[in-house]
Parts: structure tokens; sequence; C-alpha cells
């Protein structure tokens, strides 16, 4: 993991103003996740996460660091690194993926919009587990932006919520995922 | 017997004041924070770029204050303004994400200066990643 660059994660939108790359990244993503029940709303965003895709193979990778999910109530972000995501022992999470739909072609010269279906493996908090979610990639005037919502669960990543405040934190987490732009690699 | 109720509820209110204020405390303002360590943006980007564990052992979650050149500053829409530290002869550099409430501060600084900032450490993707920056007053 070292010298690795770590990519990865939950993912929404990108966008990239390019000429005929064949990669394309971002150190800007735009990852947020809400958890609502009928007691509270929580919602945390982090405004860099790094993402890649391979426009050759149709691949597509994130990441994001758990630490820099802010919250605006500090205690909440407090409880989320230390207790839930324990971030000092999971400091990152990762996505890997790729889309194989043989109808799916993205170009930067060409105006576009399609919803492609991404498989691939999410690690959040040690765990890793394969998740298909869908994104509208849309490609315009030579920027693409790509779009995408899912939802994990809780339990399928191991994260324990106490019992205490079980009714305050959704058991299923809204992810938003957004990268405003992308640059040539 | 009256003075022991008064005194319960004293309590009671006070522990009701000292929750409210708990549950809707903001994240701190690192102008005022003490950093756990200091370290120059060279010495982070080496130490992450090559042990990343280790590194992480010894920054992750803490704040901490790093004296660097500045390569790049970048504004963008949405109010995320970024300072990244570093050497250009290097791949990574270390990117300070400014507190909203210092941005203005920004507008006095420019490429090429040196400066100490002080953030909250998250880690390492392509850079190493502080949060919640300020600028330090040398």
């Amino acid at each position: 993991m070292n010298k690795k660059i770590g990519l990865g994660f939950l993912w929404l939108t990108i966008s990239f103003t390019a000429v005929a790359q064949k990669k394309i990244f971002t150190k800007n993503g735009i990852i947020s996740f809400t958890s609502e029940t009928r007691i509270e709303k929580i919602k945390a965003i982090n405004k860099k996460a790094l993402a890649v895709i391979d426009l050759e193979h149709n691949k597509i990778e994130f990441a994001v660091l758990i630490g820099g999910f802010e919250f605006k109530k500090a205690l909440m972000q407090e409880h989320f690194n230390e207790n839930y995501l324990e971030s000092d022992k999971f400091p990152k999470a990762l996505f890997k993926g790729s889309f194989n739909q043989p109808n799916v072609s993205i170009s930067i010269n060409e105006n576009k919009t399609q919803r492609i279906q991404v498989q691939g493996n999410l690690t959040l908090h040690g765990v890793t587990k394969e998740i298909a979610i869908f994104a509208i990639i849309t490609v315009k005037n030579k920027i693409i932006s790509a779009q995408a919502d899912f939802s994990v669960l809780l339990t399928d990543y191991d994260i324990k919520v106490p019992s205490v405040v079980s009714e305050n934190i959704n058991k299923e987490v809204q992810i938003n995922v957004n990268v405003p732009s992308f640059s040539e690699m | 017997m009256n003075k022991f109720v008064a005194g319960i509820i004293v309590l009671a209110i006070a522990g009701g004041i000292y929750a409210y204020l708990e549950y809707n405390r903001k994240p701190a303002d690192l102008k005022n924070k003490k950093a756990a360590a200091q370290v120059t943006a060279k010495e982070l980007i080496l130490l992450y770029t090559n042990y990343e564990d280790s590194a992480n052992r010894k920054y992750l979650g803490k704040v901490v204050e790093v004296s660097g050149t500045i390569i790049r500053i970048t504004n963008q829409p949405d109010s995320l303004v970024n300072i990244l530290l570093g050497d250009s002869s290097l791949l990574s550099g270390v990117s300070c994400q400014i507190d909203s409430k210092h941005i203005n501060e920004t507008k006095m600084h420019r490429i090429g200066e040196s400066l100490v900032i002080r953030g909250y450490c998250t880690g390492f993707l392509m850079d190493i990643e502080l949060n919640r920056c300020v600028f330090v007053k040398q």
C-alpha cells in the first residue's frame, strides 16, 4: 500500500475537459453521505476524493480519506472517526470497478448522456464487497460529467453502531459522489 | 430537603446545558489549537511516499504544522481553497484545504512564498492531505 496511489470509492459526478486522452483524473471529487432517521439527519462531505477513469479499458477507480469527511457538529465527526469508521486503522475507502456494457462508449468529442452500470469492489472499514451501481455520464462541449447515487448497509462493512444511538443512525447510508472536473493524466 | 431538591435541579439544568453545548459544538478552529508536530513539507512528502504506514502512525488524525513553499493555489467555485506545499521536483505535495473561516487570508499569499500552515492530517492519496488549515504567523 505504501507507494501505491490509492484510488477508488463511491462515485457520482465526473467532469473533464480534455482532447483525446486515455486516462483522466481528479483530486477534487465530492463525496457525501446521509443517514436519516425520524430522530436525526446526519450528513458529511469530503471534497477531495481522488478518481481515475481509464477510457480505453472502461475502468474506474476512486479513493477517499475517511478523516476528510466534514460534519457540521464536532461530536458527530469524532464518533464517526473514532468509533464507527475507525479512521486511524482504516484511513481510506476505495472503489475499483469497470463498466463492460457493449454499447457504452465515452468520447470527449461526442455529446451524449449515458446511464451505465459499474461493477467493482468497494473497500470500506477494512471490508471489501462487490457492488454494482448506476452512474450517469454526460459529455457536453468536451466536458464529461458523471453522476451516481447508491447506498451501503453498515452491517456489510462491519460498522457497529452502539445500541444507545441505534435509533439515530440509519443502517442504510445514502452515498452521493460528484466530481466537478477531470484533468488529463 | 429544599436545598437538596434545589441542588438536584441545578445539577440537572447544568447537565442539560452541557449536553446541549457539547451536542452542538462546531469543529475546532485550528488557529487556537496547538500542533502535535512540526515538520517540513519535504520531510512529510518523503516519509509518506516511502513509508505510508509509518507516516500514518506519526501524523494521521493529528494537528500538524507544515513549513514549505507554495507551488499552487487553487480556488474552486464551491468555496474550496487549496494550497499545495512542496517541491516541484517531487510528484506529491502537501495539499492544504483552507478552513472556510480563513479563506480571505489566502489573498495575502503568493506562489513561491515560504510559510507555515497548520492543519489536520487526514492521510495520503496522491498528496498528503491536510484539512481545516490555517496560516501560522511567523
